[in-house]
């Protein structure tokens, strides 16, 4: 059934002025002046007659004026009719944005040997057959960085299907909100009637950003269409390889692989085979049993080697059946850790765990080369031969070395800060921190000793690289670890909580080159250092602050940059970048400090990219599929209205029909130019229906 | 230092227009204005008498016939002068003035109301006559008489006319009728009639009491006075009308029944003058705006065919 609704329907309040007209008759009717005639014989005899006739005329005159106040007032509310024959196409204007889910999970195959993508394609251009000669469109290739494919928007339906239809499923991520929010502002300014987005995608739950509370924000008007092409597939994944053990010549070497079962069945045992650059190094198996994630080591053969892979048998998403992972052969990277207990033994100083994780021995390997020193011994380091500098319940520094550090930091070093009882908090906010992270120190909470109580650490910002690895979700527990004495952070808008405590305080804030835990490094304030959570944690904060690290490790995801510093004598080669399908393409190389900086700054593919010249290997880095990718299970309704408002949202099955619905919902016609002529006709009905008082006067 | 001319013959006539009439306080100078105004247009001077018995000589006026000049008169003295004769008349003139409430209805833009326009026509009218040396009465009624004045000739008569007609206060309802048959039984001899009214009262009626003093040989005379808006009834705007006599009141729409007022006012005015003229009574319709001469030629003519 055809509707009718008002594209502004604020000026329906001017169906109010409808009264005016009667108001005015009452007004008039009280008012009437008095005059003084010299006899009203003939007025009686004639008003007597007339007066029927009279008052017949006047109500009509006065229905006339109401009509036509009102339905002036209803043609400025711009009404439409929408459904039915009206919206057939090409009678309505529409501005359409298609939001093609390119995302990894797109490329999960059906039993038909048919890809999401290729069956979303071919939805797609279901829409862009929907569009009228008046219509405009918008493509934007969805993933966790959306492509718009038009500088502006585009009547030319050829040239949307030739887009389409040349798109490629991206290896990387989900971000349905961003994509979702870039559609919206691609349509806003559009003047069409109508303004429709098209989610065509197989609407994986993991890509909703569920956690991140509020639905977007779209403006009035726009509906959005998702178009599931969801199938349902089941999928096992390699959700993590993590190297235990290096992998040198003649040592045998151990990695740990979890899998994730996505099948909603009990898989029992499966196989998963470890080959180290190409060479099969071990093999072993993961057991179901206990879940839908399990893990196993396997041990490696002694046969060394920078790079390898973890694999399990191929199904529908065979790219993250595999994971690559490197291991940090090429060069260790120089960190440099300042104690501030100013005791005479490091040993027993408060950065003695931070050192014992980043170098923990023979039994891991590890990336990173520290080095202890005091803090007032930190004035005679070079700064610029370290890649990160970590403090640890530093009291004060001088002002040279509050100096050396921000231009250390600025210079693309790192630098992770560990609180405890030395720190004084007020020389922190007003010398130390400014420039660096913005964040202030407002005390400390809790005590120290057996009867203190305590508070965990929360993931507030899942998937950061900080936290790459573990399971925790937002707003999950990532450690059991018990802190009972933290300090009282105010993280500014210029950095980011990355962790909160489990009494919300600020844990962990990050900002560009800087991470600062809101405890100390020590087993004073939390027994963090005696988890099993801290070394990867520690690793990952170095990592992170100082950009990367120096192999990557096998933490990137497709999409990441890649970057590593190499030494000054690299600046001028010849380098290149050699991608996992074999493709080279040359690096400029770039001095940061006294250091050369490689980067490419998208990667496209999953496995093996490096950094080569000549015969060197300055940098290998693994890049794997988002593992949130496999899990092809798709949002309900209700969790997608927590992203799209449900009365904006139009959810369509795979195999539903586009048209019929859209057309119901589409604004077919605007009514109001019949509105004016409505008016116009009034108003001269009304002057025909009073003809009498004109020729009056 | 200039000497103030004589009055010219177009500032006579403006006396005869009653925007200007209407401006004079003093009803004596008033008439005396009107009547020299209107004698001054004419090319004959109504002052010849009907008499052949000389009374008197005057001064030659503009407009005084060339044949009453007195040649030996004028070659004594070198002066015009014409001869007057003493009236020996028979004529009485009863002037019944309506003072009812509707008579004092004035528009927006009349000079002045249609009892301020009687009042001045009766006494120019007064004037003349008494010029004439013709006995002139008066009659001022509303519902009733209120006022009579037996007629006489004397000069000094007029002097007791414009008083009254100059302490008029206006009655309140109408009863021409009834006036009217009250007059004409009590004047037996016959006379002219002048009726200054603006007739708000029964047609029928009215011209039953016209009729009566045709029956009694009087020759009549009706100037029916109407205000200009009365005739043309311009209102426009929504309005409750109150009636001057009664007080009554009707809400009307005076753009809905302004053509019908119009042509029933037309209707009850040429019934008047159909009727009027079927019994040899001389009707003429007034506004407020007339120039007065024109009811003074009436009279005139009248007085005329009387002789």
């Amino acid at each position: 059934m055809p509707g009718l609704t008002f594209l502004n329907a604020i000026f329906l309040t001017g169906l109010a002025a409808g009264a005016v007209p009667i108001i005015i008759h009452l007004f008039s009717r009280r008012k009437g002046r008095r005059v003084e005639f010299s006899s009203i014989r003939f007025l009686r005899e004639i008003n007597r007659k007339q007066i029927r006739r009279v008052k017949l005329r006047q109500t009509l005159v006065l229905l006339l004026r109401v009509a036509a106040v009102c339905l002036l007032a209803l043609a400025m509310g711009r009404p439409a009719l929408r459904g039915g024959a009206f919206a057939a196409k090409g009678l309505a204007s529409s501005a359409i944005c298609i939001l093609l889910d390119s995302s990894f999970s797109m490329s999960a195959e059906s039993e038909e040997g048919r890809s999401l993508f290729s069956t979303a394609q071919d939805r797609a251009q279901e829409v862009v057959d929907m569009m009228g000669e008046e219509d405009e469109g918008h493509l934007v290739l969805v993933s966790d960085a959306p492509k718009v494919s038009f500088e502006s928007a585009v009547r030319d339906r050829g040239m949307i299907r030739r887009e389409i239809g040349e798109a490629k499923a991206s290896q990387r991520g989900t971000d349905f909100r961003r994509a979702l929010r870039r559609a919206a502002i691609l349509l806003e300014g559009s003047k069409r009637l109508n303004k429709e987005i098209f989610l065509i995608s197989d609407m994986q739950r993991s890509g909703w950003g569920l956690d991140q509370g509020e639905a977007v924000d779209f403006p009035e008007g726009i509906r959005v269409y998702c178009v599931s092409v969801s199938r349902g597939l089941p999928n096992v994944a390699v959700r993590d390889v993590e190297l235990l053990k290096a992998l040198s010549p003649g040592r045998e070497g151990k990695v740990r692989v979890a899998v994730s079962n996505y099948t909603g069945e009990s898989l029992g045992q499966v196989p998963v085979t470890v080959s180290v650059q190409e060479t099969h190094a071990g093999e072993g198996y993961v057991d179901f049993s206990g879940g839908e994630m399990a893990a196993t080591v396997i041990p490696l053969g002694a046969g060394g080697g920078v790079w390898g892979e973890a694999s399990i048998r191929e199904d529908v998403l065979p790219l993250d059946d595999r994971r690559y992972f490197t291991a940090p052969t090429v060069r260790k990277e120089p960190v440099l850790v300042v104690d501030g207990s100013g005791l005479e033994s490091r040993d027993n100083g408060d950065a003695e765990f931070v050192r014992l994780a980043l170098s923990p021995g023979e039994s891991v390997e590890s990336p990173y080369d520290p080095k202890v020193v005091g803090a007032s011994e930190l004035a005679g380091e070079d700064l610029t031969t370290y890649d990160a500098v970590v403090l640890c319940n530093v009291g004060r520094l001088a002002a040279d070395d509050i100096s050396a550090l921000k231009n250390f930091v600025t210079l693309g070093g790192g630098l992770v800060i560990f609180l405890g009882d030395r720190v004084d908090a007020r020389f922190y906010n007003e010398y130390l921190l400014p420039d660096l992270l913005d964040a202030t120190i407002l005390g400390t909470k809790g005590s120290v000793g057996p009867d203190a109580g305590f508070t965990s650490l929360v993931v507030s910002a899942s998937g950061h690289p900080v936290f790459d690895g573990f399971p925790a979700a937002a707003g999950q527990k990532l450690t059991r670890a018990k802190f009972s004495k933290v300090a009282q952070l105010n993280v500014g808008d210029g950095a980011r909580v990355l962790a909160h405590f489990s009494d919300g305080l600020p844990a962990v804030a990050a900002s560009d080159g800087v991470v600062m835990m809101a405890s100390s490094a020590d087993m004073r304030w939390n027994n963090l250092p005696s988890s099993g959570a801290f070394l990867p944690l520690i690793h990952q904060m170095v990592s992170f602050a100082s950009r990367g690290g120096p192999g990557g490790g096998a933490g990137l995801l497709v999409g990441s940059p890649l970057e590593v510093l190499v030494g000054p004598e690299w600046e001028g080669a010849e380098i290149f970048h050699l991608g996992p399908t074999g493709l080279l393409s040359r690096v400029v190389p770039r001095k940061v400090g006294v250091r050369v900086q490689l980067r490419v700054d998208e990667t496209t593919e999953a496995g093996v990219h490096m950094f080569v010249s000549g015969g060197d290997t300055l940098g290998v880095f693994a890049a794997n599929v988002d593992p949130s990718e496999s899990d092809l299970a798709p949002a309900s309704v209700e969790e997608m209205e927590k992203v799209i408002p449900s009365e904006q949202l139009r959810l369509f099955d795979a195999d539903e029909s586009l048209e019929r619905q859209i057309s119901e919902a589409r604004v077919g016609r605007e009514v109001w130019r019949l509105g004016v002529f409505g008016v116009v006709l009034l108003l001269g009905a009304e002057l025909f229906a009073g003809r009498g008082r004109g020729a009056e006067q | 230092m200039a000497l103030r001319s004589k009055p010219s013959r177009d500032e006579h006539r403006a006396f005869l227009d009653p925007s200007v009439i209407s401006r004079l306080s003093r009803l004596d100078l008033a008439a005396r204005l009107v009547v020299e105004g209107f004698i001054t247009g004419l090319h004959k001077s109504p002052y010849h008498g009907f008499s052949v018995e000389f009374a008197e000589h005057r001064q030659y006026m503009p407009g005084d016939p060339i044949k009453n000049i007195d040649w030996k008169v004028y070659a004594k003295s070198d002066r015009y002068y014409v001869k007057q004769f003493e009236d020996e008349t028979n004529l009485r003139a009863y002037i019944i003035l309506d003072t009812s409430r509707s008579m004092t209805y004035r528009s927006e833009g009349s000079p002045m109301s249609k009892l301020e326009y009687g009042v001045n026509l009766a006494g120019a009218l007064a004037y003349l006559m008494l010029g004439q040396l013709d006995a002139v009465g008066l009659l001022l009624f509303a519902d009733k008489i209120t006022k009579y004045v037996a007629p006489r000739s004397v000069r000094s008569h007029i002097r007791t006319l414009f008083g009254e007609l100059s302490a008029i206060q206006p009655g309140t309802g109408t009863n021409v009728s009834a006036c009217l048959h009250q007059l004409a039984e009590r004047v037996h001899k016959r006379g002219l009639v002048i009726l200054i009214s603006d007739l708000m009262d029964d047609p029928e009626r009215t011209m039953a009491g016209l009729k009566h003093f045709r029956h009694r040989k009087h020759e009549v005379i009706v100037f029916h006075l109407l205000d200009k808006a009365e005739i043309e009834f311009p209102f426009e705007k929504e309005g409750a009308f109150v009636d001057l006599e009664s007080g009554e009141q009707i809400e009307t729409q005076p753009w809905e029944i302004g053509s019908e007022y119009r042509r029933r006012l037309s209707e009850w005015t040429s019934f008047y003058r159909k009727m009027c003229g079927e019994h040899k009574i001389d009707y003429t319709l007034s506004n407020t705006s007339t120039p007065f001469d024109v009811a003074l030629l009436q009279y005139l003519e009248k007085r005329k065919r009387l002789h």
